[in-house]
């Protein structure tokens, strides 16, 4: 072959020593004998190239230069064409005009770029198969515990598991490895999978070497789950949060004590071994990073509280929803690991099915690919993880759809290149292509971030790592081609008849002869005056190989992008399109897509069942509601034909004709009636996940603080029924349960917002048939104690006497009569404080031998009972009541629905204000708290208190049961301007709610909401119609779980014998409902 | 007989009137038959409200109602005066009877085992004694249907009194529907459901299947029993089962399928045209609202679930429950209120009114409030030539108030089932009388 060929750069070549001979400087017709030489050397390079790498030996020469490739360094900055040079795992030399090392080998770069090594800074050891795992348990039954080897002188809980070293578990398996590599990544961090401290991650290269050489970075960070276990203690997610608190608590002991010893262990009693704790110490030292993982958007802000408190770094693996709250999540300070696990469209192929399709479901799907976009736009530094996705191999493509959805290209590649490097301490060496950095590189034929472009190969410390091609599509594209020092493009279609074109500087020339057989392409072509050759080429995983006529000639190649035109004309469906012709056609379907792309606009309307789409209602500096029925709830009484005056969200004054200043927002409230916002003192409404940590007898470690639920609809539809404040309980599952939180109905506002501080700590109680699981049926565990109602009364005493051993523990302490500090127990740090009366008692209660029994109990201990909740006897104890202090917290009217309420009366409110309790009606129900002011009416009908004083049972009185009467419960000046309007009297059935305010901010409006529907239905059409066309696109990452804080409050465990739900803790939950979701 | 309960009659006057200070004393030597309620303002239902009207009941029946009624003289005059009378409530949905402690499995009998049950009757196990009875008749509930839950063909409904000695007494219509639980459509994501979409569908098609076969057998069953009279046609062998089917297939009573959701009330729709079937109610009927045109074509009554009930899916507005009756009122679909019937609510049977007003609150006409607790529960369980209204000529079940009937504040003073003052004591008032009575402590308020 002669051809008019440019010649090729001679620096190039120079760099291959057997190549010195190589006559390169003729730009024409070098002589055959010579042409020989070159095509010899070739051919050993593309014997290599198609070789595989493993294969290579000790003694093979580490030395690799890529040449001529599109290098982006870092993000922001690409060289068009240029080398990089990689010595023995390390990059020795990137730039434009950089001169491949005589001893290198030369890696064709030709249409390819090369990014740096990208890294996973999330991945879970694939999981064994199937069948080696014990299955979901049949419903109704907790599986027995296996059992569990020893772990030696480790942390007592199985799940508490620091001391565990991924870099003692390595490798990966050769698959997981690939699917990683195909993906595009160089390295990862392994994170241990199992337990809530599960241990230290290990950051290795994706080579597949041996252990000793791949790893990277052992112990990178200790992981730590948000999880309960399956079986066993935590059962609840606020059980795991106080595991994980107590475990950072106990490493500080651990390290105290064990420096006390250390310094004059002579005389001491020795401080016990604790691998585990001591496992924690660079966690607490500040030196090894936490990284918590988040199972949805409100977790990362519970792992930022706990990170806080334990005073220690923190990173977060996200679950793909931050989106939600980015901003509060931006202000955590926290980094990400964000998956791009994106939802599939729900299924809405049958109208009737598709009511039942939740909006948020569809708003999710629509709007999740927008969640690194929303992260960046909040200034989250954040990385992206393979993790979530049911295939690695989706990672690329998906990220390409964050991209479309607003992700900066850069920010893109930095969250896989430089931000992992960083978070894990080392962008020295990690993270872009510098000298000196480790010689991880990701090569890819088309841009990184595209469903079409495919990754070639990986560099892993120095070492290529071809990715094979699952879809060749054989000898059919366009390619480059290099022989002889020269270099032509290939153009193959083959839609009809196959059509050969080689283009060769300015000419194309037509072949003929052309026969295509799969991979393999036959054709004739002549050049010029040259006679004709004959062609013969193989495509392999985008690299094609062939020879001529000539005898010994080789030629090489590799596959060039598709033009744009053949793509979108292809897209189209159009077999016709030609490359060059669909082009300006191809790009109006770009826009035209993107168009569509574009998220639904959800309107931000009041009845919008998202609370993090809500905006903080703004406080007028004046409200006055003029000339309404104002029910005070406060020595007044109810007065008509009064005004309510409210400055700076607190109540001013309530009285006829307050004069107002010119600038107050007025309310006309003729014919309506004003009532304090109403108090729940029972709820479970807003809490994720198990509302029980039932595992113990005693479990006042455990906060529900911890897991208010800020998106839970019952914030909103309570509001709906004038409700501002509920009491979040733990339940009744054990006699000591968790500690209890008061909020107030901010909805719209993040769990820490949403919390009433002005309230004392309280805790939960319980006595009776549910702490001794009288009606728990066939449990395959052995009873737990209590199982009596003098158990449930022992195990109480027990607690405030091991309450008070402890507070002796620490005087000792404080003077020096102890060696060692005490070790901090945040169970007994609650206790402690019930007993100095700093937390408060609400007991579950319903007969009276238990409720006389808890306040003697108390008395004993000096102190006061402060709510005995239900108390469905308390009528027969209520001078006792009186006279101990105690409040009641009761249901108006249910009854009969076990044993220990068949003497439960409606009377029961009454009769227990008559003798001097104060008493409230609670609601202990999602539906129930959006009426409670027609509850309050009970107390008129059964017994006859006067309305005045019925009000008071859903404002006033549940206000002092929490100890917020100063702030809260009634129409008093200086108090929160907590209220409700109505249409009628509060405490008539046929009245409904208009309004409510919490604090000078309208939370609810029934106008506004009814206003809000007909938007808020059209939306749903929209991503319905979305959806349905949407389906056919094909299938994605699968269906993903409920979020838990779009769940209700799971109840089980408050068994009262009305529940099909079993017992099953949150993990359990979690399991059985990915496995659903996987099948 | 009759002269017994004329004794009995005349006893629980006098109880209720030495009881209670509302009545003045009847005129010496009246005869206890008649009764001539005076004064009252009386809620018809059917008629106006009328302002100090008068209600003579004979033997149990309502026979003049009017402001310009004249009492004979043998009448027992109660004096009504500033008070409300109203028809006495019909629960069209509650296991009342068959349930005492929803925790105590020995004290259930609402469910039987088995999905084919037609032959379940709920009048048979209903227990007088039941606390829970008095509890909700002394709030002016005085007829109920008791409906057997469970499986799929569930069993047979009965209208019942809430007064009288033994199940028989009380049985006022048995059967009086034939209860269909029609299986759940939607798959289910919980976690406590094992099976998969595919697994659910094919027990659904299995479940719907099993009720077109228990229809079907059954009609065929009573081909051929009818075919028995005719020459050369032999004996059938009885089935208990498809004999309790009879009525429903030919329409005499109403089959009452219990579906909720959209997709369930359409494959009852359909189910009802393949079928054929003459005489329809549905139960619950969340969705009624959006098919009210299909129901109103097919002349098929809603028995709603209970108002006071969350919306069922998260996208719907708070409200969705509260305004299902206020929508198939205003379309036009023949509807009355229930409480959902619930095991976990009978004991609360009590507050049926409060659904009725909750719907009020939103939407519903206050007249078309009270009616759907009275006049059209009637209507629709075939009662309403006894039942319902105050009318000359219907039972006299009447409740006297001191307010609206549908406020919770309202006191119900005396109810009256079938002219007879049934005691207004329970389990609960004996409580609290007992415990109202106990020595009072120091904190207890100056009375």
């Amino acid at each position: 072959m002669s051809l008019p060929l440019s010649p090729r750069p001679a620096r190039r070549l120079s760099s291959v020593p057997s190549l010195h001979a190589v006559p390169t400087r003729h730009p024409t017709c070098p002589k055959r004998s010579s042409r020989t030489a070159l095509i010899t050397v070739l051919a050993t390079l593309v014997a290599t190239l198609v070789s595989s790498p493993s294969t290579s030996s000790a003694a093979t020469p580490r030395v690799h230069a890529i040449v001529g490739a599109r290098i982006v360094l870092s993000p922001g900055h690409v060289i068009d064409r240029g080398t990089v040079v990689m010595r023995d795992g390390v990059i020795t030399a990137v730039g434009k005009d950089v001169v491949a090392p005589a001893d290198a080998r030369i890696w064709e770069g030709d249409s390819l770029t090369v990014y740096p090594g990208l890294i996973d800074a999330f991945v879970l050891p694939a999981e064994p198969p199937a069948g080696q795992r014990p299955g979901p348990p049949a419903t109704g039954q907790r599986p027995a515990p296996p059992p569990e080897p020893s772990r030696g002188a480790a942390h007592s809980l199985p799940s508490v598991r620091p001391e565990f070293r991924v870099v003692e578990s390595l490798p990966l398996s050769g698959d997981q490895l690939e699917s990683l590599r195909a993906a595009g990544f160089a390295a990862a961090q392994v994170a241990p999978r199992k337990g809530i401290v599960r241990g230290s991650t290990a950051l290795i290269g994706l080579s597949g070497g041996s252990p000793n050489a791949v790893v990277i970075k052992p112990d990178a960070s200790q992981v730590v789950a948000l999880q309960p276990e399956p079986m066993g203690y935590p059962g609840s997610l606020m059980g795991a949060i106080a595991v994980i608190r107590q475990a950072f608590m106990d490493a500080h002991w651990y390290h105290d004590a064990g420096e006390i010893y250390a310094r004059s262990p002579a005389g001491k009693p020795r401080p016990e071994e604790n691998v585990s704790w001591e496992a924690l110490q660079p966690v607490i030292g500040g030196k090894q990073p936490a990284m918590f993982v988040a199972s949805e958007m409100l977790e990362v802000l519970r792992a930022g509280a706990v990170a806080r408190e334990a005073g220690v770094r923190a990173q977060v693996l996200g679950a793909g929803d931050e989106y939600k709250r980015a901003k509060d999540i931006a202000a955590a300070g926290l980094p990400l690991i964000v998956p791009v696990n994106f939802p599939d469209p729900p299924d809405v192929s049958d109208p009737d099915n598709a009511l039942d399709v939740s909006t948020e479901e569809l708003r999710d799907w629509n709007q999740a690919p927008g969640n690194p976009a929303a992260l960046s736009r909040a200034g989250v530094t954040f990385a992206l993880t393979s993790n979530g996705l049911k295939d690695v191999k989706s990672f690329r493509g998906n990220v390409a759809k964050a991209i479309q959805r607003g992700l900066d290209p850069g920010a893109a590649l930095a969250a896989v290149t430089t931000v992992p490097a960083q978070l894990l301490g080392l962008s020295d060496r990690l993270g872009t292509i510098a000298v000196g950095k480790i010689a991880n590189l990701t090569v890819t034929r088309g841009d990184l971030f595209s469903e079409k472009s495919k990754v070639r190969e990986v560099w892993v410390d120095g070492e290529r790592l071809e990715v094979p091609d699952k879809e060749d599509r054989g000898m059919k594209g366009n390619w480059s081609l290099a022989w002889n020092g020269s270099r032509g493009s290939l153009i193959v279609t083959a839609d009809k008849d196959t059509t050969v074109k080689l283009v060769v500087g300015a000419d194309t020339l037509l072949a003929s002869n052309i026969r295509l057989d799969g991979d393999r392409l036959y054709f004739s072509v002549r050049i010029k005056d040259q006679p004709t050759d004959r062609f013969e080429l193989v495509a392999k995983n985008d690299r094609v190989t062939g020879t001529t006529h000539v005898k010994g000639l080789q030629i090489t190649g590799g596959r060039l992008p598709e033009p744009e035109g053949a793509s979108a004309a292809k897209q189209n469906g159009g077999e016709k399109g030609t490359p060059n012709g669909g082009e300006k056609k191809g790009a109006g379907e770009e826009t035209a897509k993107a168009v569509k792309d574009e998220p639904v606009v959800t309107p931000v309307v009041m009845g919008n069942t998202e609370a993090w789409r809500m905006p903080i209602p703004p406080q007028p500096e004046v409200v006055v509601v003029r000339n309404a029925t104002v029910w005070t709830a406060g020595p007044r009484g109810t007065v008509e034909g009064a005004d309510l005056l409210i400055k700076n969200g607190r109540i001013a004054g309530v009285g006829k004709h307050l004069p107002t200043p010119p600038n107050a927002l007025v309310i006309d409230g003729t014919g309506k009636h004003v009532a304090p916002g109403i108090i729940d003192c029972h709820s479970h409404s807003a809490i994720v996940g198990n509302v029980n940590e039932c595992t113990n007898s005693v479990t006042a470690e455990v906060r529900i603080q911890d897991v208010i639920n800020s998106e839970s609809l019952n914030i909103y539809r309570q509001l709906a029924g004038g409700t501002t404040i509920m009491h979040l309980l733990h339940g009744s599952c054990n006699p000591i349960g968790g500690q209890c939180a008061v909020i107030k109905c901010r909805w719209g506002e993040p769990p820490d917002r949403l919390l009433f501080t002005a309230a004392p700590p309280t805790i939960k109680f319980a006595l009776g048939e549910n702490p001794k699981q009288s009606n728990w049926d066939d449990r395959p565990l052995p009873p737990r104690y209590p199982q009596s109602r003098a158990g449930v009364e022992e195990t109480i005493r027990d607690a405030f006497t091991r309450a008070r051993d402890y507070r002796a523990a620490w005087e000792e302490w404080r003077h020096k009569k102890r060696p060692y500090p005490p070790r901090r127990d945040l169970q007994l740090d609650a206790l402690l404080e019930i007993v100095e009366s700093r937390r408060f008692i609400h007991c579950h209660s319903y007969r009276q031998d238990e409720i006389l029994m808890l306040m003697r109990l108390a008395e004993q201990f000096g102190i006061k009972v402060q709510t005995f909740q239900h108390v469905l006897e308390g009528y027969k104890v209520a001078d006792e009541m009186a006279s101990h202090g105690a409040g009641a917290s009761t249901f108006s009217d249910w009854w009969a629905y076990k044993f220990e309420v068949i003497d439960a009366i409606p009377y029961n409110g009454y009769l227990m204000w008559d003798r001097g309790v104060t008493v409230s009606y609670n609601s202990d129900s999602d539906e129930l708290a959006r009426r409670l002011n027609t509850e309050a009416a009970k107390a008129i009908k059964y017994g006859g208190a006067p309305p005045e004083e019925a009000i008071k049972f859903v404002t006033l009185n549940p206000a002092k049961q929490l100890r917020v009467d100063d702030r809260v419960g009634s129409l008093v000046a200086g108090k929160d301007a907590d209220f409700s309007i109505w249409d009628g009297s509060p405490l008539s059935p046929f009245s409904h709610c208009e309004q409510t305010w919490i604090e000078g901010r309208k939370y609810f409006d029934r106008a506004e909401d009814l206003a809000g529907r007909a938007a808020l239905a059209r939306e749903r059409d929209e991503l319905i119609a979305r959806a349905r066309s949407a389906k056919k696109e094909g299938p994605g990452a699968g269906p993903k779980p409920l979020p838990a804080y779009l769940e209700d409050t799971n109840l089980s465990g408050n068994d009262c014998g009305d529940s099909d739900e079993p017992f099953m803790s949150e993990e359990l939950r979690r399991e059985l409902r990915e496995g659903e979701v996987q099948r | 007989m009759r002269a017994r309960r004329v004794i009995q009659h005349a006893a629980r006057v006098v109880v209720w009137i030495a009881g209670g200070a509302l009545l003045a004393p009847a005129a010496s030597g009246a005869k206890t038959d008649i009764l001539a309620f005076t004064g009252a303002t009386v809620h018809t239902v059917t008629g106006p409200t009328i302002g100090n009207a008068t209600i003579v009941v004979e033997d149990g029946k309502i026979t003049q109602v009017g402001a310009d009624v004249t009492p004979s003289p043998d009448a027992h005059v109660v004096s009504c005066v500033g008070k409300h009378i109203y028809p006495g409530m019909i629960s069209a949905n509650t296991v009342l009877g068959l349930t005492e402690i929803g925790s105590v499995r020995g004290t259930n009998d609402f469910e039987e085992t088995g999905n084919v049950n037609p032959d379940v009757r709920a009048e048979v196990q209903i227990n007088p004694e039941s606390d829970l009875i008095p509890v909700a008749r002394v709030n002016g509930i005085t007829r109920v249907l008791v409906v057997p839950q469970g499986g799929a063909v569930a069993g047979t409904a009965a209208v019942v009194t809430l007064d009288g000695w033994t199940y028989e007494d009380m049985t006022v219509k048995a059967p009086a529907g034939l209860l269909v639980q029609w299986p759940n459509m939607t798959p289910v994501h919980a976690w406590w459901e094992t099976r998969s979409d595919e697994e659910q569908k094919k027990a659904r098609e299995q479940a719907i299947e099993n009720i077109r076969n228990t229809f079907d057998n059954a009609r065929a069953y009573w081909k051929a029993r009818d075919a028995e009279k005719k020459m050369g046609i032999p004996r059938h062998d009885r089935d208990v089962k498809w004999d309790a089917m009879g009525k429903a297939l030919r329409g005499e009573i109403p089959v009452m399928f219990r579906a909720s959701a959209l997709n369930q009330i359409h494959a009852v729709l359909k189910f009802v045209d393949e079928q054929n079937l003459p005489n329809v109610i549905l139960v619950d009927g969340e969705d009624s609202w959006r098919v009210a045109d299909e129901l109103k074509a097919r002349n098929i009554a809603v028995i709603t679930g209970s108002t006071l009930a969350m919306p069922a899916r998260r996208y719907e507005p708070y409200d969705e429950a509260f305004t299902v009756p206020a929508r198939l009122q205003a379309a036009g679909v023949r509807y009355c209120i229930s409480d959902g019937g619930s095991p976990f609510v009978a004991m609360n049977a009590r507050n049926l009114p409060y659904n009725a007003a909750m719907a009020s609150a939103f939407g519903l006409p206050r007249d078309e409030a009270l009616k759907s607790v009275t006049l059209y529960p009637a209507q629709i369980l075939g009662v309403a030539d006894r039942f319902g209204s105050i009318e000359p000529g219907k039972v006299a079940d009447l409740v006297v108030t001191d307010g609206d009937l549908l406020e919770i504040a309202t006191h119900v003073e005396q109810v009256y089932i079938a002219g007879w003052p049934i005691s207004m004591e329970t389990r609960q008032t004996r409580l609290f009388a007992k415990y109202d009575t106990r020595p009072r402590g120091p904190m207890a308020r100056k009375r």
